[in-house]
């Protein structure tokens, strides 16, 4: 059965005024009963967790254990394979410094991403590389911003530790072959990484079917608040690493030890999640997670399918003309729920402000991955348009609309004298 | 003395601190009478699209250059009031 994408905007007041809101991949809204969930739980249950004896701590510890397993119950695997922490960003900087303190990466070695990459990938792969005296390698991409996955063999060799890279690119929304990427990669033994921050909240994932070892995710894209996101490691990966971040809730017990501080690690995931952890957040991230399980994330893919397919299929007379060219694949099938592009002899920070203008909010620059935008020759940026649940065909109907009026705009004043 | 906002390609100072983006707070947080000089290019905001934005968020306006052969402009805003 179709999405009712009509129905779901009821539980998103600020859908209310009738707000085109295209900018889901950079966060999402948040539906009442997230809110809900939140507002609750704070002024019923809350206290710090794992840390008291009393029993509103008690209740707290429990939904904060229950939200591990709502969350892992998204995608796949089980609660303990789950790890809060702030937001993707972290997951994979976190993954980062795991591995380069366990020593899993070292000099000499070599770490693989691509050049699609989001900085939040690149970035802490560039840093742990760094730190460790391994290279960097990044896979290119073709002429539409797509990773040359047929070039992967080339890129890979026994001195690969880490293959990290985008499931869903936040730029062309082009969908990686995840499992075939993970084959390869382990054949060398390395350790993959994926960067789910587009694709856990709009298509079924399973990160073991999938074939991955650690994989980071936000729950602000996906409904839940900001504040929390996730890194999701296999079972006896998490077992074997020690924490590169100490502290409260980490340790089963420390000693001294003829002089010696001795530490006993917390099993994971509470040996990763250092410090008080975003408590309340987590409850507001384990009901968005159920709403998506309601929903169906077959269901969410299938309905952004069509928009992507209804608003492309608009365009096309733009891109006919060559007035509009697509960062990514012109083809809608391959793509996920996201289409940037830039207009002719307009910036792409103009097309945004005029669309705004229109009641249509979509991002525009270069969303944190400059070395793509340079190799697709968009060093400006792009604008970027990208769907959710709640988002309706009426509505990519009226970015086309708009896109079409500032395209003419744009001709029009190319043909002034 | 009005206070100069540049919406040109070199006031790109970063990838988070579009001229576009800081107009937009400069026009909105202009107190009555305030007067705002804008020097822009058309590659970065159109000069129409400017014009408009000014009328719509109630700005009096007054063009002190314009060259559309190089697609550069500069404007003395005021806010209405």
């Amino acid at each position: 059965m179709a999405l009712d994408c009509e129905s779901l905007r009821s539980e998103f007041p600020q859908l209310e005024g009738g707000l085109v809101y295209l900018d889901n991949a950079a966060s999402t809204l948040k539906p009442r009963r997230v809110v809900e969930a939140m507002k609750s739980f704070t002024y019923r249950s809350y206290a710090n967790v794992h840390r008291g004896i009393h029993r509103l701590s008690r209740e707290a510890s429990r939904a904060y254990e229950e939200a591990h397993e709502r969350v892992a119950r998204l995608v796949g695997g089980s609660w303990d394979e789950v790890v809060f922490l702030r937001n993707t960003t972290e997951a994979m900087q976190t993954a980062a410094m795991l591995l380069a303190a366990n020593k899993l990466i070292g000099p000499g070695d070599e770490v693989l991403v691509t050049e699609a990459d989001h900085h939040s990938t690149l970035l802490p792969w560039l840093a742990a590389a760094r730190m460790t005296g391994a290279k960097l390698k990044l896979l290119p991409v073709g002429p539409d911003g797509v990773p040359l996955w047929s070039r992967l063999p080339e890129y890979l060799s026994e001195k690969t530790r880490v293959v990290a890279f985008g499931h869903v690119s936040n730029v062309t929304g082009a969908v990686a072959p995840v499992e075939e990427v993970a084959r390869e990669a382990h054949k060398m033994e390395a350790i993959v990484v994926l960067d789910a921050a587009q694709s856990v909240p709009h298509m079924p994932v399973d990160f073991k079917k999938l074939g991955v070892d650690l994989a980071a995710f936000s729950g602000h894209k996906m409904m839940g608040p900001t504040g929390i996101g996730v890194l999701w490691g296999r079972r006896d990966l998490l077992q074997e690493l020690e924490p590169h971040m100490g502290g409260g809730g980490t340790v089963s017990r420390v000693k001294l030890e003829a002089g010696e501080v001795k530490v006993e690690w917390a099993e994971p995931p509470w040996r990763f999640e250092a410090g008080t952890p975003p408590i309340i957040e987590a409850v507001g991230l384990a009901e968005a997670a159920d709403m998506l399980r309601e929903v169906g994330p077959d269901r969410v893919a299938m309905h952004e399918a069509e928009l992507v397919g209804r608003l492309m299929k608009a365009l096309e007379p733009l891109a006919g003309e060559g007035l509009l060219r697509y960062a990514g694949p012109s083809e809608p099938e391959r793509r996920h729920g996201i289409v940037s592009f830039t207009l002719k002899g307009m910036s792409p920070e103009e097309v945004g402000l005029l669309l705004d203008r229109r009641g249509i909010a979509v991002r525009t620059g270069l969303h944190c991955a400059h070395i793509l935008h340079d190799r697709i020759s968009m060093p400006g940026g792009s604008v970027r348009a990208s769907f959710y649940l709640y988002n309706c065909p009426s509505e990519a109907e009226a970015l086309a609309a708009a896109l079409h009026e500032a395209a003419e705009r744009a001709k029009r004043r190319s043909s002034q004298p | 003395m009005a206070r100069l906002i540049l919406v040109t390609t070199q006031a790109f100072e970063s990838c988070r601190d579009k001229p576009q983006y800081r107009l937009l707070v400069e026009l909105s947080e202009a107190r009555r009478g305030e007067e705002l000089e804008i020097v822009g290019e058309d590659v970065v905001l159109g000069f129409d699209t400017l014009l408009e934005i000014l009328e719509d968020e109630g700005f009096d306006y007054e063009i002190l250059d314009r060259d559309d052969l190089l697609g550069t402009y500069r404007v003395l805003a005021r806010k209405r009031g």
